[in-house]
């Protein structure tokens, strides 16, 4: 099998652009190599909850270069928090990465007078993509790969669970007389016990609601859900048929835009949730440039 | 919005940096505003530990630069952000690209003392270069010391991949149709990661998760063996073992005692094996309050 | 090695290897690990790493079935037939 990256490389650049909370956000910037054949529509990828502008086995890096070779100029970014950025690490949320999207476009059209984008994301970056969409009037397609269900709660029985687990942990750690010294030096994280203890801490907590730091503010998804309910541009959304989260996000996707548009779907054979594999990576890349390049021609 | 150029409040810097062969890496430079103590070189580790540790590692770099040090991250060709593709990388190119790195670091602060930080297989490769690039300190954590049995623990995280995938596919087949249907797409699924988990459809490569691992590139791996190495002259030497036990592991200890090095034993779940997050707090502050 | 003497061995190899918040004792012969646990393709490795570590099990292709990680029963089997074929 040919690897779709290896291709001439295209212009690329680094970057380093300020959000509105003035942290720096690290990315790539990929410049066609013949600008000729420039298409007309940029590309800015989003990547997972806790991954990076370069993807799960360089997946991101590889689809910006194929993407640059067919004459797409993209952004890869890392979120506040995540990869090179500046950020609280724990701070980071689907809105505040959702906030650097917005942060991410303008730079866009300030510094490469890019006016419309498709935005690609992988797992995470797909919600991200979701809340971003339709607050930015520059972006007219989604390509979604491994899309979860858009900020999914957990079962109560899970978090609740969850919760008792780390009620028992800190009740142990309190009765332990290191745990008073820390207290006494300052040196106790107030903040992360009150985020385990409200259900926080973790991707799989990532999705709740409350007025904590690194959690989503209150009514922050149904705000979302809402916008989204105006979508009607096109909508790509690819899965592995061996991700066990398939079924559910898809038939999710599907009732949110019913009646609206009719999403192009694509499934990879086998495929787990991060295609692991270059074959399942490489039908990743080829299912998305083809639709692409019918979303180019049309309009 | 503004662009590095325009920014006063980071002082960090991404750009692209020559090395030998036409490639070009991608690196961080992160400085303190004064002049720094020294200059720390981060050698990343391999494939998919990379992205799992990168955060971490960044983190380890704004601790370094608190302190008053400057660092370099980068990826080595063929991975990350860095030109070139992962099938051609070896580790003799990787090497090269240490030095490119170390010569970048000092063009950007000359006369500063350099060190080398490196994580699993990229502290290996610290190791077998602090002598040539006149390091003055090593922080090796974790590092590989046999590439055979490295390689064979990458062979067996890809085969248990592929069997969690295939009990997911199973257990949903089941829950969904009939016994039939359910051996049905089983079978379907297992066909389809055969695809995958066979050798790469070129006969001189293999698909490891997605990485395309060239022959050449596996043979060095194979003939990495850390154990053959003398003290590095001149060089102060920090191992650190990331792990659930106190007591550092006998092979590593005897690493350790060839080379003259120091040990640590920092007591935290590997984080460069994870998908999520992990503080490193103990992590930084056996490598911060190293003295050399 | 007496039977209950493995298991209790593995148990505790699991909560270290894992940093599981549990006594060694109280993990069930036969709990579902998985289930209980949420072990993952990332935690099956580090007890893959143990067994070769601890117990000198060297896994082959065809030993990479999910039923070898159901519980500490399962796994106790496995120890077994390869340390005592």
């Amino acid at each position: 099998m040919q690897a779709i990256s290896n291709i001439t490389q295209a212009r690329e650049e680094a970057v380093f652009l300020v959000n509105a909370k003035g942290e720096g956000l690290f990315g790539v910037w990929h410049e066609p190599g013949d600008e000729t054949s420039r298409r007309n529509i940029a590309i800015v990828m989003l990547h997972g909850w806790s991954g990076t502008r370069t993807g799960p086995h360089q997946m991101l890096t590889r689809a910006a270069r194929a993407f640059a070779a067919d004459g797409y100029r993209v952004l890869r970014f890392d979120f506040a928090g995540r990869g090179d950025s500046d950020g609280d690490t724990e701070a980071a949320t689907l809105a505040t990465m959702a906030d650097d999207v917005r942060d991410a476009l303008q730079w866009c059209e300030e510094e490469k007078q890019v006016s419309q984008v498709v935005l690609v994301g992988l797992c995470s970056g797909c919600e991200v993509a979701l809340a971003a969409a339709t607050r930015n009037a520059g972006v007219c397609a989604l390509a979604l790969w491994s899309a979860p269900v858009f900020a999914a709660g957990e079962s109560s029985e899970r978090k609740s669970r969850k919760r008792l687990h780390y009620a028992k942990e800190y009740a142990r750690k309190l009765l332990r007389p290191s745990t008073y010294a820390k207290v006494f030096a300052g040196r106790l994280d107030t903040k992360s016990i009150g985020k385990a203890l409200s259900g926080g801490g973790g991707a799989e907590n990532k999705n709740v609601e409350a007025n904590i730091a690194g959690q989503l503010p209150p009514g922050w998804r149904s705000a979302a859900l809402k916008r989204f309910e105006k979508w009607t541009a096109p909508l790509l959304l690819v899965y592995g048929t061996g991700d066990p989260t398939t079924d559910e996000a898809l038939a999710w996707y599907r009732a949110q835009v019913q009646g609206r548009i009719e999403p192009q779907v694509h499934f990879v054979e086998g495929a787990n949730h991060s295609y692991y594999g270059l074959a399942w990576e490489h039908d990743v890349f080829a299912i998305t440039l083809d639709w692409l390049g019918r979303l180019t021609t049309t309009q | 919005m503004s662009s590095a150029a325009t920014s006063t409040r980071s002082r960090s810097e991404p750009f692209f940096f020559e090395s030998p062969g036409s490639a070009r890496l991608f690196g961080v430079w992160r400085a303190p505003s004064s002049q720094p103590r020294a200059i720390w070189i981060i050698c990343p580790p391999f494939a998919e530990e990379e992205k799992s540790a990168h955060r971490t590692l960044v983190e380890l770099c704004e601790a370094l630069r608190a302190r008053g040090d400057a660092s370099l991250s980068f990826g080595y060709r063929g991975t990350a952000d860095s030109s070139g593709d992962f099938v051609q990388a070896t580790l003799a190119l990787w090497r090269d690209d240490i030095r490119a790195a170390c010569r970048e670091a000092q063009r950007r602060a000359p006369g500063v003392p350099l060190a080398l930080i490196g994580l699993r297989l990229g502290a290996s490769l610290a190791m077998q270069m602090a002598t040539e690039v006149g390091a003055s300190r090593l922080v090796l954590i974790e590092p590989v010391l046999h590439g055979r049995s490295y390689v064979g623990a990458m062979s067996q995280r890809k085969k248990l991949r592929a069997m969690m995938t295939q009990n997911d596919l199973a257990q949903k087949a089941a829950s969904q149709n009939t016994a039939a249907d359910a051996a049905s797409n089983a079978n379907g699924f297992a066909a389809s990661a055969q695809r995958v988990l066979a050798t790469g459809d070129e006969a001189d490569m293999d698909d490891l998760d997605g990485w395309p691992l060239s022959t050449t590139l596996r043979g060095e791996l194979q003939a990495l063996d850390l154990m053959s190495h003398v003290a590095t002259s001149g060089v102060r030497t920090l191992v650190v073992q990331v792990g659930p036990r106190e007591q550092i592991a006998p092979p590593l200890q005897r690493f350790a005692q060839n080379v003259g090095a120091t040990t640590r034993a920092v007591v935290m779940k590997p984080f460069w094996n994870l998908v999520d997050y992990t503080r490193a707090d103990a992590l930084f502050e056996a490598v911060l309050n190293f003295e050399f | 090695m007496a039977s209950s003497d493995l298991k209790l061995k593995i148990k505790k190899m699991i909560v270290e290897r894992l940093f599981l918040d549990v006594e060694a004792q109280d993990i069930g012969d036969d709990a579902p690990l998985m289930e209980t646990y949420g072990i993952d393709s990332v935690a099956l490795f580090e007890l893959v790493v143990g067994l070769e570590d601890e117990f000198g099990v060297v896994m082959e292709d065809v030993d990479f079935q999910i039923d070898t990680f159901k519980s500490v029963n399962s796994i106790a089997a496995f120890v077994q037939e390869k340390v005592e074929p």
